[in-house]
């Protein structure tokens, strides 16, 4: 055996939204797995904080989906520096809480800029032959609000159903090439997010959320093992999937 | 104070509101009419207020001077 074959070229994964919440916990792992990282935030501080223990193995690309352009040209120079990729993770993503009679078109197209359309633009580019590996697996994060229905969540839950649908798709289209596509739903976990809207919604908001989900409020690392396994060869015969992470909460 | 009022209309999902009405009289005051004001304030007031402070309020007036006026 040569060399060159007994040493595995390390795996690259571009996740967004990587400084804080699940993208940072799965940022941590894969590196603790060996990968080298391109990761995507508008909170550059955030990615240097969570880097700055591997050098050489990431590239950073501070982008904020909601304004920013020129994502293409910074993911095709991070890849010619990092390698092409196994993995691309869409984490990136807001919450939006709003009643019917106070969401304006405007937030409507927010939302989905930045949860729906940013995945789109993403496997768009990221597809090309030039910038992945055969075999990759594409993940994005979507929600228990596209599977089920909340009050005051319709923009949200548009925007994550919107991406179950997208992997579907692209797993039948683009499954010759040995892509594979499949969401992860997470139910409520303890993230920055969730806080501050805890914050919002007042004392008794996160013990009523606890209460819906039978084993109780996740973790991020609960997600972050599930994307791990649906990135893995273990998960290579599963595509077009959505695979509910959420403690319970969409089996009731 | 009169695009305040004209949205808090809307809001209240009644045809026109006075400050001196008491928000909790009107029939669609529930938790997702306290969450469409809390919207409201953020998007136009930059203001972050919870859930309970808005329902300490008593009147369309008093939210105002609270987390709208200037």
């Amino acid at each position: 055996m040569q060399a060159s074959e007994a040493t595995p070229q390390p795996c690259v994964s571009l996740i967004t939204g990587a400084a804080s919440g699940i993208g940072r916990r799965l940022a941590q792992d894969l590196f603790a797995a060996g990968h080298s990282l391109i990761l995507v935030d508008r909170d550059l501080n955030g990615l240097q904080s969570l880097t700055e223990p591997f050098p050489g193995r990431f590239t950073l690309v501070q982008h904020d989906f909601a304004q920013d352009t020129g994502l293409d040209e910074h993911i095709s120079a991070a890849i010619e520096e990092q390698g092409r990729l196994s993995g691309l993770i869409h984490v990136a993503g807001v919450s939006h809480v709003s009643p019917l009679k106070a969401l304006s078109r405007a937030d409507l197209e927010r939302v989905m800029a930045i949860n729906t359309f940013s995945a789109f633009d993403l496997v768009k580019h990221c597809s090309k032959p030039r910038h992945h590996r055969p075999g990759m697996s594409v993940v994005f994060v979507s929600s228990i609000y596209s599977l089920v229905g909340s009050a005051a969540n319709s923009a949200y839950a548009m925007s994550k159903a919107a991406l179950n649908s997208l992997a579907r798709s692209l797993a039948i289209e683009l499954a010759p090439r040995c892509l594979r596509f499949n969401c992860v739903a997470p139910g409520f976990i303890r993230t920055e997010m969730l806080d501050a809207l805890a914050q919002r919604m007042g004392p008794d908001y996160l013990a009523e959320l606890e209460r819906l989900h039978p084993l109780g409020l996740g973790r991020a690392e609960d997600v972050s093992n599930a994307i791990q396994f649906l990135l893995s060869d273990r998960a290579r015969w599963i595509t077009g999937s959505v695979l509910s992470v959420d403690g319970g909460f969409t089996a009731q | 104070m009169k695009n305040y009022l004209e949205r808090m209309a809307e809001l209240l999902e009644v045809d026109q509101v006075s400050a001196d009405d008491v928000l909790e009289d009107f029939e669609c005051w529930d938790s997702l009419t306290v969450l469409s004001i809390i919207a409201y304030l953020d998007e136009a007031f930059k203001v972050t207020v919870s859930a309970e402070q808005v329902c300490q309020c008593r009147t369309v007036g008093e939210l105002h001077a609270r987390y709208a006026g200037v």
